[in-house]
């Protein structure tokens, strides 16, 4: 308590002595150390949250809707079907080097992704491009026959595997940046530091100082400079968010990567405190290779035994929503289907036709969780719910991280915490996790009429059309499937008052070049 | 004494190859590996990523490979930091955490042999328990208790000082202290007890008897001998305090080598845990070498051959 106060206290006199000057720096928690600035290379949050400002890809996330709107690309359009798209670049996008960024950069950055010899992780998310796979596993050698052409300096033309409505929503995915040829031919592995890096986005990396701070200055020579209105932006990697959230308190830091939960009923009415809706679920995998998860009623009762509201005020207390659905609200045109609530009646009624009335002879679970007090508190909620609603006993058990992902992937658990992040906004980026063939399925659950309907939804150009496709995938996968959906996640953060263009978007993607400081 | 300390530097060797061959398989143990995440990988990526950091080759292949570049002096690429060396991450985040290291045990042996001097001098009086309580709090108050707890003061409430970071002499003040803090507390109970000791000894007392005056006594007779055991602590206690700054460098944002050493170990980043490791055991044989040099220099009785 008196620490929240003094949190309070201390910003409110920092500005008011700062009051009439304006600092341009906007200082940044970066959560950690990023493992590299190199767009193929990187995999995580970590690391974007730098290099969507040093590199531009074709389309980004507009800054409202978080929906496509152009980048490097002026246009684009695909044709009638979704398989092809074609994107046609702006004139005076220049590296900052001062070499024009043409379709070539685009042809060289994505087969480079591919190739296997750079083993980049994420290579997979430009699958969807035609023979991308198939270049990737060393199938096909050539990488002419991978579906991307530079029609001429300025008109990209991608093939798709198949048809693919939000492709131009991939595109402001950092995989698919361009990078500069000749400086990673040049430097090699050492290309993304910063006396050697050429970038193209509104920032330029001034200093890297390892676990210290990452320092960025606007970029001149980005074609829209003219509307960036910071000058330097400092990125603290802090894993400690207890020393992160003292840095904000002292005025040394306008931004937070995160709150620890246990503080948020204190800082939840500040005027610095933030919460944003984010395309992410909270969740339970049930093991369906093993006794009893491998009766759909048993599965059915135990979605219908928890009562979410209660974690969601009780423990979370960050505005988080009970999900009844995989697919988080907020994408447009898109409502799940209402198949789960609770209901403690029907709950029991199920378990009993299962074979278990009263939960008389149910076997001994498990609930395995990655060693973190959030994920404790929650699954101590389960326990006790499951406890009082169905009269049976789980235990809880803890593991640390990496330990805890060995185990889940190789089905070695009864009931696993899990979560999802969505890549771009569409309901296939959650209701594809659960297909029989998708390696984040992790729970042995296998249905052939769900796999059948999310391909024809795939294939489906009219979104309409799609989206009530989706949707009978998503009742089944609510009626039959293998998880318990908890609760969605918010994206709660403290933000320095003065912070304008910092703005609430599902994907949490905030461009630094709308970001600025209230005059 | 050269040709014993040639021996003891070779004798190193095994015992680095030994640590290096636990520490390898012991890593490779442990479940997990380096690319595991929570978005599972495609198989033929995984396929690929192993045939690049040869992780499809028998673990006794690998562990050659990786015995064969250690004779080179080479540890390896970081699997999590894809753009620079093991090597290059030392050589980066050791002399922070050597810096440290040397404030938090100079600042010890200063305040802690200022106080157990004064302690020994005002024996069993106010004095002595003030410092003795304060050395007793230093011993059991945890770093993770200890730095908090300055900065809600410090930085905070007062106002003066940074929270954390490692850009100035203002943000150093913290860490050093906190590292520094249980330190100077054992200083102060073996300074105060080898001097109670030397006090009390028949030099002394014929000190005392000319007539010397007590500022002389204390400081040309009583402390010769009542440091001692102070100086043959600083050895092991530097070696510690360098290798053990992970809690305070990851409370203050402080970028050591600590973070890394902790961090490796939880990202399964195989090439960094070895290369912290054997850097850690170099340093503590070293500093167990300087030790017993250091003996031989201040205690003639002790003799190397």
């Amino acid at each position: 308590m008196m620490y929240s106060s003094t949190c309070t206290l201390q910003r409110e006199e920092k500005e008011k002595k700062e009051h009439g000057k304006v600092s341009h720096i906007f200082r940044k928690g970066n959560g950690s150390e990023p493992q590299d600035l190199d767009p193929g290379i990187i995999t995580g949050n970590i690391e974007s949250q730098v290099v969507e400002n040093l590199f531009e890809g074709l389309t980004t996330p507009d800054l409202h809707t978080g929906l496509p709107s152009p980048g490097v690309a002026e246009s684009w359009k695909p044709n009638a079907d979704a398989t092809v798209f074609t994107f046609y670049l702006r004139k005076n996008a220049v590296w900052s080097n001062n070499d024009p960024v043409t379709a070539h950069d685009f042809v060289y950055a994505w087969r480079r992704v591919l190739n296997p010899k750079l083993a980049a992780e994420y290579a997979y998310i430009l699958f969807y491009i035609k023979n991308a796979q198939a270049f990737n596993s060393g199938k096909l050698n050539d990488p002419e026959m991978i579906g991307v052409k530079a029609l001429d300096d300025y008109t990209l033309q991608v093939q798709l595997e198949g048809p693919t409505p939000f492709f131009d929503q991939l595109t402001y995915f950092f995989t698919y940046d361009p990078v500069h040829k000749k400086t990673v031919e040049k430097y090699g592995r050492n290309w993304t530091k910063p006396e050697n890096i050429v970038t193209n986005g509104a920032f330029l990396l001034d200093r890297w100082l390892h676990q210290e701070r990452i320092v960025l200055k606007k970029n001149p020579t980005y074609w829209d400079a003219s509307n960036v209105k910071l000058t330097t932006v400092e990125l603290l990697p802090i894993e400690n968010l207890d020393t992160e959230q003292k840095l904000f308190a002292s005025g040394e830091l306008d931004y937070t990567k995160e709150v620890p939960d246990i503080r948020i009923p204190f800082l939840r009415k500040k005027p610095f405190f933030r919460s944003d809706p984010f395309l992410t679920i909270y969740m339970y995998r049930l093991n369906v290779t093993k006794k009893p998860f491998d009766n759909e009623k048993v599965r059915m009762a135990l979605k219908l035994a928890i009562d979410r509201k209660k974690i969601t005020d009780y423990i979370k207390k960050a505005g988080e929503l009970p999900a009844y659905s995989l697919v988080p609200p907020g994408i447009h045109g898109y409502t799940s289907p209402n198949v789960l609530e609770f209901d403690v009646k029907k709950a029991r009624a199920l378990l009993a036709e299962a074979g278990y009335p009263h939960g008389k002879g149910f076997p001994s679970l498990e609930i395995l969780y990655n060693t973190q007090l959030d994920h404790q508190r929650i699954a101590l909620a389960l326990q006790d719910m499951l406890r009082k609603n169905l009269n049976i006993e789980v235990k809880l058990f803890n593991q640390e991280w990496k330990v805890y992902l060995n185990n889940v992937k190789t089905l070695n658990y009864d009931i696993a915490r899990g979560g999802w992040i969505g890549d771009y906004i569409e309901p296939s980026a959650f209701l594809n996790i659960f297909t029989s063939k998708s390696g984040m399925n992790q729970t042995g659950w296998e249905n052939s009429e769900y796999d059948e309907l999310i391909k024809e939804a795939a294939a489906t150009v009219d979104t309409q059309v799609r989206y009530s496709l989706y949707q009978k995938a998503e009742e089944l996968l609510l009626e039959k499937g293998p998880f318990i959906p908890i609760y969605f996640y918010t994206r709660s953060y403290l933000l320095n008052p003065k912070i304008k263009g910092f703005l609430p978007n599902l994907l949490d993607m905030h461009l630094l070049k709308y970001v600025y400081f209230e005059e | 004494m050269i040709r014993y300390i040639l021996k003891r530097i070779l004798s190193t060797i095994p015992v680095l190859l030994i640590i290096a061959t636990i520490t390898f398989f012991i890593i490779r143990i442990v479940p997990g590996g380096p690319f595991d995440s929570e978005k599972a990988l495609p198989p033929e990526i995984l396929e690929t990523i192993n045939k690049k950091y040869h992780f499809d080759e028998p673990l006794y292949m690998q562990y050659l490979r990786y015995i064969k570049d250690l004779a080179h002096l080479d540890l390896g690429p970081s699997f999590k930091y894809a753009n620079r060396s093991v090597n290059e991450i030392i050589m980066q985040s050791f002399p922070v955490s050597f810096e440290l290291g040397f404030w938090a045990l100079l600042f010890a042996s200063i305040f802690g042999i200022i106080a157990g001097i004064l302690s020994s001098l005002r024996h069993n009086s106010r004095v002595d328990y003030f410092f003795m309580g304060l050395a007793t709090l230093g011993i059991s108050l945890p770093s993770f208790v200890l730095g908090p707890l300055l900065v809600l003061i410090f930085a905070l409430h007062f106002n003066i000082l940074p929270v954390a970071g490692w850009s100035s002499i203002p943000h150093m003040i913290m860490p050093v202290i906190t590292l520094g803090a249980m330190y100077t507390a054992y200083i102060a109970r073996l300074t105060r007890g080898g001097m109670l000791e030397i006090v009390n000894q028949d030099f002394i007392r014929t000190a005392r008897a000319k007539g010397l005056k007590e500022r002389t006594i204390v400081l040309r007779h009583t402390l010769k001998g009542g440091l001692l055991p102070v100086v043959t602590f600083l050895g092991p206690a530097f070696a510690g305090i360098v290798t053990g700054s992970l809690v305070v460098e990851t409370i203050f944002n402080v970028p050591g080598l600590g973070r890394y050493f902790i961090q490796s170990a939880l990202n399964r980043d195989y090439t960094m845990v070895m290369g912290t490791v054997l850097f850690y055991a170099v340093i503590l044989i070293f500093m167990n070498l300087v030790v017993d040099i250091v003996y031989t220099l201040l205690d003639p009785r002790v003799k190397y051959e």
